[in-house]
């Protein structure tokens, strides 16, 4: 579109895509991270340019993180937004439903590991409707397309870093650049400071905090990164 | 809501228009029908874009800050007075469970009262660039503005673009998903009850049509007919622009 009108001098405002990266240093509140991390993905059920679709983990909270976050991705309850209980609603339409799934099943087939498998609901009243269920998929190798690709669904790809400088090459390597956020309960201590001043979108879009996920903790905070 | 009942059609030149090619709008929840919903093509966005023009040309809305303040402020006032029908439809058409509705929802209005700020205060710039001789630059509204909104928060990204645009004496075309025809067309009938849009042309100033490739072939085209404008706000994903692009082209 843009190159067909830029034939016509045509000025045009784009926004894209992203691939939101969410840092998790081993020093933050992991019971205010978590929920915030959850919400980030599954608020419009992960259909929204700055849902929070990959997590990064410092090695040492590693396997808390995975145990603590399965538990909540699995008590997530999926449904209609005339059931008031509903914690996340379906996805546009099943054609969206099979094409995220088709995402997760060819991720799995390249090596990622299941920690939720999550997706559709296979019989009872919501089977024939939109639904997706939070999946939380575990990978080593950042240049897999579940990691680059934009899923517009409710998947998560959860990957540990070693060290700081380890957290920021992961997070920049995207040709998405919309939004980010770095969980420690010190943002002055050089780790996560570091981060933030490092972090910068690489992709072609305007950066955009992502307001609805921060809720600046006293003890647990979150920086979006323009 | 029952079966069937929704009837969704474009709103050009403050008239509701139908087309022959109707599609079924979904609850996504149920897989069931809710209503059709009127699918527009390169006709409709061209006569859209026509009357846009005109109404731009015709009516003292690009020189007239004060009815700009003044009309989108009384927008903003719709929006609020009419919440918690556009979160039942929202919830419904696209799935948000009733939180989410209602927070995109209230983030029409503030905009809109932004921006109808934003139309009583810009400026312009003046200098005196040396003894003798100024320098004045002074912003018009370029035209029409063709605003393409996505489907995942269409009333607040539609809101986001349309506000701006009519702050600054735009006119608008606005194409919105298909699959939140229903959604667009109540939003559009809250555009028909501001009464400060410019009286005779009433509402002449917005149109609203749904489809994809006919419209932004007519966004990005050269011919006089087409954008009188040069400015185009689209959402949405790397690969769709691309696809668009290539659709485009051919």
């Amino acid at each position: 579109m843009s190159a067909s009108g830029a034939k016509n001098l045509k000025r045009f405002g784009l926004e894209l895509g992203g691939k939101t990266p969410v840092l998790l240093f081993d020093d933050a509140d992991l019971d205010k991270a978590l929920p915030a991390i959850e919400k980030a993905l599954t608020v419009f059920a992960g259909q929204f340019c700055m849902t929070g679709s990959r997590l990064l983990v410092h090695r040492p909270i590693l396997d808390s993180v995975r145990k603590k976050l399965a538990a909540r991705f699995e008590a997530v309850k999926a449904g209609p937004a005339a059931d008031p209980t509903s914690m996340m609603g379906p996805m546009i339409n099943l054609a969206a439903v099979k094409r995220v799934d088709g995402m997760v099943e060819a991720a799995i087939v390249q090596g990622a590991k299941v920690v939720v498998r999550g997706g559709p609901f296979k019989e009872g009243p919501l089977a024939r409707g939109a639904f997706y269920r939070p999946a939380l998929l575990e990978i080593t190798d950042h240049s897999m397309p579940i990691a680059q690709d934009e899923v517009f669904g409710p998947v998560l790809v959860m990957q540990a870093f070693d060290t700081e400088a380890e957290a920021v090459d992961l997070a920049n390597n995207s040709a998405y650049g919309l939004a980010a956020s770095v969980w420690s309960t010190n943002i002055d201590v050089p780790c996560a400071s570091r981060a933030r001043s490092t972090l910068a979108p690489s992709g072609s879009t305007t950066g955009r905090s992502f307001t609805a996920k921060p809720r600046r903790a006293a003890t647990s905070r979150a920086v979006s990164v323009d | 809501m029952t079966s069937g009942q929704l009837n969704a059609r474009h709103w050009i030149g403050g008239e509701w228009v139908d087309s022959k090619d109707r599609l079924d709008s979904i609850n996504p929840a149920t897989g069931e029908a809710i209503g059709t919903y009127a699918n527009g093509g390169e006709a409709e966005a061209t006569k859209a874009i026509a009357i846009a023009k005109q109404a731009f040309l015709d009516t003292d809305w690009r020189e007239n800050r004060r009815l700009r303040a003044k009309a989108i402020n009384e927008m903003a006032a719709r929006f609020e007075a009419r919440m918690d029908d556009l979160v039942d439809i929202l919830a419904l058409e696209n799935g948000k469970i009733v939180g989410e509705a209602r927070f995109e929802v209230a983030m029409a209005a503030p905009k809109l009262r932004f921006y109808a700020a934003l139309a009583l205060t810009e400026f312009g710039r003046a200098i005196q660039t040396e003894p003798g001789h100024y320098s004045t630059v002074y912003r018009e509204a370029m035209g029409v503005a063709g605003i393409i909104a996505p489907w995942n928060s269409p009333i607040v990204l539609f809101i986001r673009s349309l506000a701006p645009a009519l702050a600054s004496g735009c006119t608008v075309v606005g194409k919105l998903p298909g699959w939140t025809a229903q959604t667009n067309a109540r939003m559009c009938e809250l555009f028909a009850e501001v009464k400060s849009l410019p009286g005779g042309r009433a509402q002449r100033l917005l149109r609203i049509t749904w489809q994809w490739r006919a419209c932004d072939r007519r966004f990005t085209g050269r011919s006089r007919d087409q954008l009188y404008g040069q400015f185009a706000h689209r959402s949405g994903d790397v690969g769709v622009g691309r696809q668009e692009s290539e659709a485009v082209r051919t």
